[in-house]
């Protein structure tokens, strides 16, 4: 199986990360009424939460539309087969902050809203920010090497 | 960097182009490039050895030692201590 290339399995997550990027880009600018028809729609949550879960979604949506186009630019740069770059290097380092703002928000929810589910995802969330804070230092030697390798003749 | 790669003045003297020279020693003209115009970091013994058996010289004629400003200052300064 093909793992790199337009045609590789890259190809197809970058694809599947642009559909996410078009339908979170939807969701997020339609939040407002989504939102609104989810709760009366499920019941799951009071009327009484609407203006907080909307600012909470508001937030965490931002960044995550950051980290999947961020991403979106580091497949495209796996499907040219050239991963080593320091254009991904600082895909990773505007992807770090990000997770850990996202991270940041569901620990306040934590206070609020707590649920099993909202633990897990603040986790998630803490540990993929400095795992792409390690990675993008991982690709930023990569780099170096590479450079170092590209200018041994 | 203090090491200058003499490649042209050599390859005149033999009278050969870089697309001759590239073609000989199995290297891209573009790789030759960055050889000529010093912006290589480093050179493998095996390029080094198709160079010198093509342009039939040694690795001397080639590649040649110039200290910085820097360095010389701090040879200077050693000598003083």
């Amino acid at each position: 199986m093909v793992i790199l290339g337009e045609k590789g399995l890259s190809g197809i997550l970058k694809l599947l990360l642009d559909l996410v990027f078009i339908g979170g880009m939807g969701i997020f600018l339609s939040l407002p009424w989504s939102l609104g028809w989810y709760i009366d729609t499920t019941h799951a949550l009071g009327r009484e939460n609407y203006l907080f879960l909307l600012g909470f979604l508001y937030f965490t949506g931002f960044f995550c539309l950051v980290i999947v186009n961020e991403m979106r630019k580091i497949f495209k740069t796996l499907n040219r087969l050239n991963p080593f770059m320091m254009d991904n290097v600082r895909s990773l380092k505007r992807i770090a902050p990000s997770a850990l703002l996202i991270a940041v928000a569901y620990v306040v929810k934590i206070i609020f809203y707590n649920t099993f589910l909202t633990i897990i995802i603040a986790m998630v969330f803490i540990i993929g920010g400095l795992s792409a804070l390690v990675l993008s230092e991982v690709f930023h030697q990569a780099v170096i090497v590479k450079e170092e390798n590209d200018l041994t003749i | 960097m203090p090491i200058i790669v003499n490649l042209d003045v050599m390859m005149a003297k033999r009278k050969i182009s870089s697309s001759e020279l590239a073609a000989r020693i199995d290297i891209t003209p573009a790789n030759l490039s960055i050889l000529k115009n010093n912006k290589a970091k480093a050179i493998r013994f095996s390029t080094l050895e198709a160079i010198c058996s093509a342009l039939d010289c040694q690795p001397g004629d080639i590649l040649e030692y110039v200290p910085d400003s820097s360095d010389i200052q701090v040879a200077s300064d050693n000598e003083e201590v």
